[in-house]
């Protein structure tokens, strides 16, 4: 049945491939094996001590695995859907035991030798054994990674519906933490190899995926007890999770839990929204905001990483210089996630088409429901935590960049859903075309505040705080010309180009 | 008057009163795929006109772009008058029609009223006006009951209904529906039938595509069949059917052999 299973997920992705834009995948896989080979250098360098070398690996495997396990809860299996043996007379024990296979069998999974092979290199600098012990750590590792993402995907992942909401939002959290520690990363392994942080090394330590690091500097030091426990803890660990694979598949496969959509109070958010139909627009997307995990999802994740990666500095060695713009990343993370709210919205797009004169308030009311999601919030935080940090001049540089962002991002937001828009999977999740959309409209949002940062600098050089200060009036010209502007791009481009986006979205559903 | 011929030339059309749904030489292909070849159809005001044809005639395909939905290779569709497909008449168009698309989906974490509030308030309905139909809408279609529940977790006959809430609130004077009985229980399809019917003695017109002949020739005066995205026979339901029933009439039209069962039954 293995050997029947993996033909048909071929069969299905060979389809999959014909059918779609090949480009994006092959990109998607060059940025893996770049991170992959730059893990992968990470255990050929030397380090002052190889403990140091085994910390900073724990740590990268650490995120590989994690970002494994989010990857997996948020889309689950996407090819081979366990629902589709539903009806077959198959033993549950069989089944599981195949699908369990399958998943091990995964070329992707197969990717993740490369990097867990970084275990082995470092081990090959203390010599033979460490080595040896190293490739028994990748492949206990790279197994992991297969069962627990396995049942990841079979617990959190979308599988009618059933406890995918709870699934997105722990997902959002493990998807933040792991961008805060991937932004943080060069400091992290900084403090590492410096071995400044006892905290941290007892932290990378004692997570599984540490484990084969710490077996690997354990046999450099013949340590046997510590080169045993880890390795045969990784083996346990695959094992238990592994036992509780087919009851995970059973609950699935029987729909038992609760529906997701329970009843929720009629909120009448309206009344602060004008009745008209960009109000209508922006009513309909604020419900929407705040309904949808794959939007709150995102927006969760700007707000932990975007306060994170600003608060991080301070909290550890006390610089807090990035304090004054956390709010600012915050917008730039929020809007670079909603650069394909067309594609997200699937065919609904037919009620925009058929409704007559409605382009306009559509973009009008996405881009004014975003801003009043985020707005509010990134001021708030912006004035909160630049006054916290106590950092005179970087007030006009948070509150210009800021406008500017807010701005800037609101004009790219509908402008950016509507270029090169991208269907959901089957699940009704992101597909891996997504990040490749977020990157770019990340670094265009983060654009936008150049005329308000560039006046913020000039006054800084010629020392002139009334210089500084205007650059809040150039970020709010600024933000409200591109705001203005760029929206009645996007309104046009809805017009020309619905019906062919209802179309790329209508096939692909 | 239902021709699959286009009888009346341009100066008639301008002369006589339109069409309810004029479609002219519209064809629509994918890849290598032809769907809908050059289809010519007439529905004139007042008419309710049943579209049937196979699994994979065109009929969602040609439907799509008669309302503004799929873009013809080559063609045109009047609505009334107004052409679909260009300005200015696209927007009077839209005005006139109120669609049931089968197959695309709704915002699925929105209610049934909130669905309504937005969509009238988008059309630029005066807002007492969109919660007095809004209101209207639901009690009739019986989906007061599901006043918190959100249209993702309504069953198949409750998304139909919502669905033609959304044709209907408007106040169009063309409805098309695709498969607007699929999935509907009996008692919720008798409500429909009572609007449509109701649609019709006011002046209005339809175009139902269907799978069900016993309904299509209880609820249609006019009838086409579709197959391999040509119009085989249109006209009256009298004229279609030929003094068969439409269901005989439409396999004889559409070339279904006879039905045979599995040969591993007989063992």
């Amino acid at each position: 049945m293995v050997r029947l299973l993996i033909g048909l997920r071929a069969a299905i992705t060979r389809n999959q491939l014909r059918q779609g834009n090949r480009g994006p995948l092959i990109a998607g896989l060059v940025l893996a094996m770049l991170s992959a080979a730059g893990t992968l250098y990470l255990g050929t360098v030397s380090y002052p001590r190889l403990a140091a070398g085994a910390d900073v690996i724990a740590l990268v495997f650490g995120l590989w695995l994690g970002g494994h396990l989010a990857q997996r809860a948020l889309s689950g299996e996407a090819t081979l859907r366990p629902e589709m043996f539903a009806l077959l007379p198959l033993r549950r024990r069989a089944l599981a035991t195949a699908l369990l296979a399958v998943n091990l069998a995964d070329p992707a999974l197969i990717l993740f030798v490369v990097p867990f092979a970084a275990v082995i290199a470092l081990g090959a600098q203390a010599g033979i054994v460490p080595a040896l012990v190293g490739v028994a750590g990748a492949l206990l590792t790279t197994v992991l990674a297969g069962v627990a993402g396995t049942v990841a995907g079979g617990i959190l992942g979308p599988g009618a519906r059933r406890g995918h909401d709870i699934g997105t939002m722990v997902t959002a959290l493990a998807i933040s933490i792991i961008s805060v520690a991937g932004i943080t990363l060069p400091w992290l392994v900084t403090v590492l190899r410096e071995r400044s942080a006892p905290w941290l090394i007892a932290l990378v330590r004692v997570l599984p995926s540490g484990w084969a690091a710490v077996a690997v500097d354990a046999a450099a030091r013949s340590q046997w007890l510590w080169v045993a426990l880890p390795l045969a803890g990784l083996a346990a660990l695959s094992g238990v999770i592994a036992l509780a694979w087919p009851a995970v598949l059973a609950r699935r496969m029987t729909g038992a839990g609760t529906p997701s959509h329970a009843a929720r109070p009629h909120a009448e958010r309206r009344a602060l929204l004008p009745r008209t139909a960009v109000g209508a627009v922006a009513a309909k997307e604020m419900r929407l905001w705040v309904r949808d995990p794959i939007r709150l999802t995102p927006l969760l994740i700007a707000v932990i990483v975007g306060a994170a990666m600003c608060a991080i500095p301070r909290l550890t060695t006390g610089t807090g210089q990035l304090l004054p713009f956390a709010g600012a990343a915050t917008v730039v993370i929020a809007a670079a996630c909603a650069c394909n709210l067309y594609g997200n919205d699937g065919t609904s797009l037919w009620l925009t088409i058929t409704a007559p004169g409605s382009g306009r308030p559509d973009v009008r009311g996405r881009q004014l429901a975003w801003l009043l999601i985020t707005g509010p919030y990134a001021l708030v935080l912006t004035v909160l935590l630049t006054a916290i940090s106590g950092q005179v001049w970087a007030w006009p540089w948070a509150l210009g960049g800021l406008a500017a962002l807010l701005g800037g991002a609101c004009g790219l937001i509908p402008l950016a859903s509507l270029t090169w828009v991208v269907p959901l999977d089957d699940a009704g999740n992101p597909t891996p075309q997504y990040p490749l959309k977020v990157y770019p409209t990340m670094i265009a949002v983060a654009i936008t505040a150049a005329p308000a940062a560039s006046v913020a600098l000039a006054g800084s050089l010629a020392g002139l705080t009334w210089l500084g200060w205007l650059a809040v009036p150039v970020g709010i010209a600024t933000g409200a010309a591109l705001a203005w502007k760029l929206g009645a791009v996007a309104a046009r481009r809805l017009r020309r180009t619905q019906v062919t986006v209802l179309r790329t979205l209508a096939s692909a559903a | 008057m239902t021709t699959a011929s286009a009888e009346a030339g341009n100066a008639d059309l301008r002369a006589a009163p339109a069409a309810a749904l004029e479609l002219r030489g519209l064809r629509k292909s994918f890849g290598a795929t032809l769907a809908v070849a050059d289809v010519d159809l007439s529905v004139s005001r007042g008419a309710f006109l049943g579209l049937v044809g196979p699994n994979g005639a065109g009929k969602t395909t040609l439907l799509s772009m008669a309302t503004g939905l799929l873009r013809p290779d080559r063609g045109e569709a009047r609505v009334l008058g107004q052409d679909v497909w260009s300005e200015p008449g696209a927007r009077r168009a839209k005005e006139l029609l109120g669609v049931l698309p089968d197959g695309l989906a709704l915002p699925d974490r929105l209610t049934g009223r909130e669905l309504l509030s937005y969509l009238g308030l988008l059309r630029g309905m005066p807002a007492p006006l969109v919660a007095e139909r809004t209101g209207e809408l639901l009690r009739v279609l019986d989906l007061e009951h599901a006043e918190r529940t959100l249209i993702g977790d309504y069953s198949a006959g409750m998304r139909k209904k919502i669905g033609l809430a959304t044709a209907l609130l408007h106040g169009p004077q063309l409805l098309v529906l695709d498969e607007p009985f699929e999935a509907v229980d009996p008692v919720s399809a008798a409500v429909l039938r009572a609007i449509l019917d109701g649609f019709i003695a006011s002046g209005g017109s339809i175009v139902m595509s269907s799978h069900a002949m016993a309904l299509v020739e209880r609820m249609c005066d006019h009838v086409a069949v579709l197959s391999h995205g040509q119009v085989l026979r249109s006209g009256t339901l009298a004229q279609v059917r030929g003094g068969h029933s439409l269901e005989d009439a439409f396999a004889e039209l559409v070339g279904a052999g006879p039905a045979r069962g599995l040969s591993w039954f007989a063992s």
